[in-house]
């Protein structure tokens, strides 16, 4: 008894070794990368304009009426983007549509930033450093400290590991006051010094309210922000930016962004599609007439061009084939029932899942229970396998035939 | 109700955890001086770091820059684990020794089971020195929080040097060439999968899953040692 149930543990191991394997080698074999895409949006043309890179890294400019650029034209069209480009030039504007850009500087005038929601998906150590926001030098520097948010905010420190009471007592109680409710959820940061100015951390409560927490001249500035309704963080990046317009990008359990302003703490939804399929990353480009948020997609990208107030004027979606699409996914879906995977494409950590392919994987099945049936007529040690142990190829396709064809059944059993 | 401590069928299991006792006591006491070793040059790596950084320097390397001060450790219960397989059953397949163990009055099952457990046992007894002395100097210079990071960031690993053990085992006991290759083929795919992280938790939302893994991977010894004692060769 106990050594078919070895056989069949066995079996299964087998199945689930290779059905992270050959998927891999797979494609390995047959992926090919689509080309990049990327769209921005050209003041100068009022139109969207594309570039698209192929895997050797060559790169075409078009517009969307499929009219091609050369790079220089296309540099030319986006005077905030490349503007210490056509200062090398000599050939920067003095005004771009009636914006003075004499003193234009891209540091302080643009902003350019990627939101990627699967970079806070990943282990933490609920430790962070709580930096003076108001310090009297320029440059930043660290404490001496590092803040924890358990039934209450501690502060504790590296060299004795002590609680400091001072300030845990003064920012509890500010927390407390604000009716933060303990402990924390997650908290979201940016800890370095690399920075011109430091804006502290966005924490999410027990209750799910988002909190901004930062120290200013040592005492806490505790401020609520209110979100609406029903709204849960799952993702959020501090943005501390001299452009000073927006204090943070946040993705919702619901599949929305918002921007949370910088003046009043409003958050502003950002008209981003909702269609089902992982959220992307989000880059997000700020200039003197608006905002540009380019959404990469797994098999789209879309640019929206949004106003000062961040309301959408227009956009533009390029698309490509779908992996699963091309004629390599088709055999892939066919061949492969699922597959296993230890990595997810939608967080940084380690995983044990089995990825189902679908329907089309039934005709990989049934190819697999006839290749069965065809062995067990020529491979003598599989004629002693129970017709029962058909069930494994039912289940494992491809991965069960292979796992019988390596490990059948002793002559005995 | 309980075997009084000298009936006759517990003589022969006596008499075997003695042998694998003896097979196995040096690799033990390698195991144990190599782990100590590194522990030492962990803990004395954290001194020294202590010693010539500032204190919130040194956490934040290892909160933020991710960096696993313990990164020695990673392939150490893997080594452990194959090379008690190895010291353990080597001698028991050269000229077949281990059929002379299969006339012992113990089941087949019981006697590979008891061989079995007695490797495993020594095994999780170094992974628990190796988790304590980590938890032990880790608590030295660091919270609780970065204690238990370390420690659920070593579970993986430890698991790693478990599977090690059964594979070795069960493809050394297997009679079959072409079958050992396959089964070499199949742990070592598996086994990979506990290092494919490379920071710390890594592994915290699916440990259960790997356990479970690594539990299943303790049974096809049976089937290895079962197809030794028939003598099949195809």
């Amino acid at each position: 008894m106990i050594v078919r149930l070895a056989r069949h543990l066995l079996i299964l191991l087998t199945m689930l070794a290779a059905s992270f394997y050959l998927p891999e080698f797979y494609w390995q074999l047959f992926y090919k990368k689509p080309i990049a895409t990327r769209i921005t949006h050209s003041i100068i043309q009022d139109d969207f304009l594309i570039t698209r890179t192929d895997t050797q890294g060559t790169t075409t400019y078009w517009t969307t009426q499929g009219q091609s650029l050369t790079r220089r034209e296309y540099i030319q069209n986006n005077p905030f983007l490349f503007y210490s480009q056509l200062q090398r030039w000599g050939i920067a504007p003095d005004s771009v549509k009636g914006y003075p850009m004499r003193d234009f500087s891209n540091r302080i005038h643009t902003m350019s930033l990627r939101f990627d929601p699967r970079e806070t998906a990943i282990a933490q150590i609920p430790l962070y450093p709580l930096l003076e926001s108001a310090g009297e030098y320029i440059t930043l520097s660290f404490p001496d400290d590092f803040f924890r948010i358990r039934q209450r905010l501690e502060f504790i420190s590296p060299v004795d590991r002590s609680i400091v009471d001072s300030l845990t007592i003064r920012f509890s109680d500010a927390l407390d006051a604000a009716g933060f409710q303990y402990p924390a959820q997650s908290i979201y940061g940016n800890p370095t010094t690399h920075k011109i100015f430091d804006e502290g951390y966005y924490v999410v409560d027990q209750a799910g309210r988002l909190w901004h927490l930062k120290k200013v001249d040592g005492k806490p500035f505790i401020q609520l922000i209110e979100l609406p309704a029903g709204c849960q963080v799952q993702s959020l990046q501090v943005i501390e930016h001299p452009i000073r317009q927006i204090r943070a990008a946040l993705l919702t359990r619901e599949r929305d962004y918002y921007f949370i302003l910088w003046d009043d703490y409003r958050p502003v939804r950002l008209p981003l599609d909702r269609a089902p399929g992982r959220p992307g990353t989000v880059s997000i480009y700020l200039d003197p007439f608006g905002c540009q948020l380019l959404h990469n997609r797994e098999n789209s990208t879309t640019c929206y061009l949004l106003d000062r107030d961040y309301r959408l004027l227009k956009s533009h979606t390029e698309t490509w084939t779908p992996r699963h699409e091309t004629l390599a996914g088709r055999v892939y879906g066919a061949l492969f029932p699922y597959s296993c995977q230890i990595r997810s494409a939608d967080d940084r950590y380690i995983h044990l899942t089995l990825r189902l392919n679908g329907w089309p994987a039934l005709i990989g099945i049934a190819v697999a229970l006839l290749a069965t049936l065809l062995a067990r007529r020529y491979y003598p040690a599989l004629r002693r396998s129970p017709i029962a142990e058909l069930g494994w190829v039912a289940v494992g396709g491809l991965y069960g035939f292979i796992a019988l064809l390596l490990i059948p059944p002793d002559p005995e059993d | 109700m309980a075997l009084p401590e000298n009936t006759e069928p517990l003589r022969p299991l006596r008499a075997l955890i003695f042998k694998e006792w003896l097979k196995i006591r040096w690799v033990l006491w390698g195991a144990l001086l190599i782990s100590l070793g590194v522990l030492t040059l962990i803990a004395l790596e954290q001194r020294q770091l202590f010693r010539n950084n500032k204190p919130f320097d040194v956490w934040f390397m290892v909160i933020f820059r991710r960096r696993l001060f313990y990164a020695e450790l990673r392939f150490i219960p893997l080594a452990i684990g194959v090379i008690s397989g190895l010291a353990q059953f080597v001698p028991e397949i050269i000229k077949k020794r281990l059929r002379l163990a299969f006339h012992l009055p113990v089941s087949e099952t019981g006697l590979i089971l008891t061989m079995q457990l007695i490797g495993l046992t020594a095994s999780l007894l170094t992974s628990l020195g190796l988790l304590a002395g980590l938890a032990l100097i880790t608590h030295w210079y660091y919270p609780a929080e970065i204690v238990f990071s370390a420690v659920i960031t070593l579970l993986p690993w430890l698991l790693a040097g478990w599977m090690g053990y059964s594979a070795t085992v069960t493809v050394l006991i297997e009679p079959v060439w072409f079958r050992r290759i396959v089964l070499l083929a199949i742990y070592f795919g598996l086994i990979r999968f506990f290092f494919a992280g490379f920071s710390y938790g890594d592994y915290s939302l699916s440990w259960g899953w790997y356990v479970l893994l690594t539990l299943a991977t303790t049974m096809p010894v049976f089937l290895s040692g079962h197809r030794f004692r028939r003598g099949f060769h195809t």
